[in-house]
């Protein structure tokens, strides 16, 4: 089996990450942001990106608004940079918070775009985006998710009519002139790319032949992954790894405990991310009102810790993803961290447990994590892990998915 | 007193009813919260009328369909409900939310109606574009909403711990159901005060003296833009007043109701006539 490796990183922001504030999403004032610090930190990831062109890896973006925490305010903007600036590098969008956007056709044509100026080398990402996102959007988050999916269907057909105007009349969308220019340079369309955190949650992907990415899932990425391979064996499009996703943090140093320092330095995203005033955490509608009438019942038990915030470690115990240590979060397969060879076992290991996942969303950087060890950390990945992921043996593979296709 | 409670079937959808005593008509529109904290207030106004209190479809026990998602939706279902009781000389109350359902069922129609009791209603925008009317409750935390909602902090406390699962569906199912028909444009129609001539029935803006979710400003901005409109503050209340001061809340609408009592007489000749011809 080869894993591709993806190369990932929010572009933090984390002078305005002080100590005592109840929420760096949302409504964190702009004021805590200079401008000029601003610049130098997203040229100095596109760089890094760049970079990850001639090592041989792919490069994926993401997006977050109003938020110390990512100062990509959009995907697309950065990957058209990147599309001219790479050679080589497949360029992936995830994801494009397409319920959230009010204009799906614009979104068409940004990706069409891209993939032309990348000569084919965009790969869709699209998500639902986390909960507190509908704010700055001011996305209704009742029916979010029929939303996403007919600005998905839109996008799809947007991008794969050639002979003139098409008109739409859905329930959120409207067009009278469909009719993307240019098209895009894949064909029929670049590949589509969704992301589910639920371990429940591959149906409606392998329904839409779309790949199925999760982040800093750890162990339960095997169930959302058993769960996408079933329902794909059962549409009768079976499919192999190359169609899963796993993003993970990636910390290689020449000695051990460089690399867990560099790994606890990246996880200042993982202990900054959650800082989101309760409001903004569980808009109406976003979760099920059985869900949320539970969530609700243990709101009031102090120090309770909701299970999506928790890890499963190897013993079968569970943690707060938060306050884990890098050793834990090893351990829970959310880090990948050490010497170039332990690296290369834990991510074997990792591929055996959940029976083979093709691409690795590999987050080197975050935090406060500096350039130079981020230049250090993902040239130490390429030069000595990256090439033993080419024919990676998956030794255990889920019994829906046939060992030799895990090859 | 304790009301009835039935689930019937209005304009296709299941629709949960609560109905207490006798007399003419007084259709209750419950706030955004859903009908939770208003006993006191709709036992004491059933010694004087024939109270009916539906949930909202998405609220309590009432359904939303998929394809129901305006307060258009509402306003057409209301006047539904109000044919299919064949209800006439109504008096419609609304309180927040539920004022706003009022207006836009008023707007509409109002010729089952013979006044409208408007509590510290929301629906209307009058400020410039970058200045928000409505106190925006998402973006509030849950103990901020309830500090700027009551006059009486203590009265707006939901006790989680002592509620059955059931009660903890409906606030669930509540809180869909509003952000649906109100997440944006927040709270309101913008198109409504166009419109606001065709409430053509005496109405009465009543408004909690310390509401912090709408200012008595806008409540008495309210009244002027409706031709037969009487303001009146509540003291001591906040959001609900109904909830917080009960007695106070149903002697003004009492007292309102007896001075507008000429115009009814013919009013209600005339909703005779129609009830007759409805029948």
């Amino acid at each position: 089996m080869k894993m591709r490796v993806w190369g990932f990183c929010e572009n933090a922001y984390p002078e305005a990450w002080h100590p005592d504030l109840k929420s760096l999403r949302n409504n964190l004032p702009s004021r805590n942001m200079d401008p000029v610090k601003a610049a130098d930190i997203l040229h100095r990831h596109l760089d890094e990106w760049a970079m990850l062109d001639e090592l041989g890896m792919d490069i994926c973006i993401n997006e977050h608004h109003s938020t110390a925490t990512c100062l990509n305010a959009s995907c697309t903007l950065p990957l058209s940079i990147l599309a001219r600036e790479t050679k080589k590098a497949r360029l992936m969008s995830l994801g494009i918070h397409i319920a959230n956007r009010p204009d799906p056709i614009r979104v068409a044509e940004e990706v069409a775009l891209i993939d032309v100026y990348s000569r084919g080398r965009f790969e869709m990402g699209f998500v639902k985006a986390s909960p507190y996102e509908v704010f700055p959007a001011n996305a209704q988050p009742v029916g979010q998710q029929r939303r996403f999916l007919e600005a998905y269907d839109l996008i799809c057909k947007a991008l794969t009519s050639h002979d003139g105007p098409f008109s739409w009349e859905g329930e959120f969308f409207h067009y009278r002139d469909v009719n993307v220019w240019p098209r895009p340079y894949q064909q029929p369309l670049p590949p589509s790319w969704f992301v589910s955190m639920s371990p429940n949650g591959g149906g409606w992907i392998a329904d839409r032949n779309a790949g199925v990415g999760t982040f800093l899932s750890g162990r339960s990425s095997k169930l959302l992954f058993d769960s996408y391979r079933r329902r794909s064996i059962e549409v009768g499009r079976p499919v192999g790894p190359e169609k899963l996703a796993y993003l993970a943090i990636v910390a290689v140093a020449d000695t051990e405990e460089k690399a867990k320092r560099r790994a606890w330095e990246i996880l200042g995203y993982v202990r900054t991310s959650p800082i989101v005033a309760k409001q903004f955490v569980n808009p109406p509608g976003y979760v099920s009102v059985e869900d949320n009438a539970r969530a609700l019942r243990t709101s009031i038990i102090p120090g309770y810790v909701p299970t999506y915030a928790t890890m499963m470690l190897n013993d079968g115990t569970r943690i707060p993803q938060a306050t884990a240590t890098v050793d834990q979060l090893i351990d829970a397969m959310a880090v990948f961290a050490g010497t170039p060879d332990q690296v290369f076992e834990q991510l074997k290991a990792y591929n055996n447990y959940v029976g083979g996942c093709g691409n690795l969303l590999m987050m080197g950087q975050g935090g406060n994590l500096n350039h130079a060890d981020t230049v250090d950390n993902y040239r130490l990945f390429a030069k000595y892990v990256l090439p033993r992921l080419q024919d990676l043996e998956v030794t255990i593979a889920h019994d829906a998915m046939p060992l030799a296709s895990a090859k | 007193m304790q009301p009835s409670i039935e689930l019937m079937s209005v304009a296709g959808i299941q629709t949960e009813v609560r109905r207490w005593g006798e007399g003419p008509p007084l259709l209750y529109l419950h706030p955004g919260d859903g009908l939770a904290k208003e006993n006191e207030f709709l036992a004491a106004l059933a010694r004087h009328y024939q109270v009916i209190a539906p949930s909202h479809p998405g609220f309590g026990n009432s359904l939303r369909p998929d394809d129901f998602k305006t307060m258009e939706d509402l306003a057409y279902f209301y006047l539904d409900f109000m044919a299919q009781e064949n209800l006439v000389g109504v008096t419609m109350a609304g309180s927040s939310f539920g004022g706003w359902v009022a207006l836009e069922i008023a707007i509409r129609s109002s010729a089952r109606l013979a006044q409208i009791i408007l509590i510290d209603t929301v629906g209307v925008r009058f400020s410039e574009r970058d200045k928000a009317d409505i106190t925006d409750v998402y973006m509030l935390s849950d103990a901020e909403i309830i500090e700027n909602s009551y006059f009486d902090v203590a009265r707006g406390k939901f006790d989680i711990a002592n509620a059955t699962d059931e009660e903890l569906l409906i606030v669930s199912r509540n809180r869909v159901a509003l952000c649906q028909y109100a997440w944006s444009p927040y709270m309101h129609n913008p198109r409504m005060k166009r419109w606001l001539h065709r409430v053509d029935v005496p109405t009465l803006v009543l408004w909690g003296a310390q509401d912090r979710i709408v200012s008595v400003e806008y409540g008495q901005r309210v009244a002027a833009a409706i031709s037969d409109a009487n303001f009146k503050m509540i003291e001591e209340a906040g959001h609900y007043p109904h909830i917080e001061k009960p007695k106070e809340t149903v002697d003004a609408i009492l007292a309102f109701s007896k001075n507008a009592g000429k115009e009814k007489v013919s009013r209600s000749l005339d909703f005779g006539t129609l009830k007759t011809a409805l029948a």
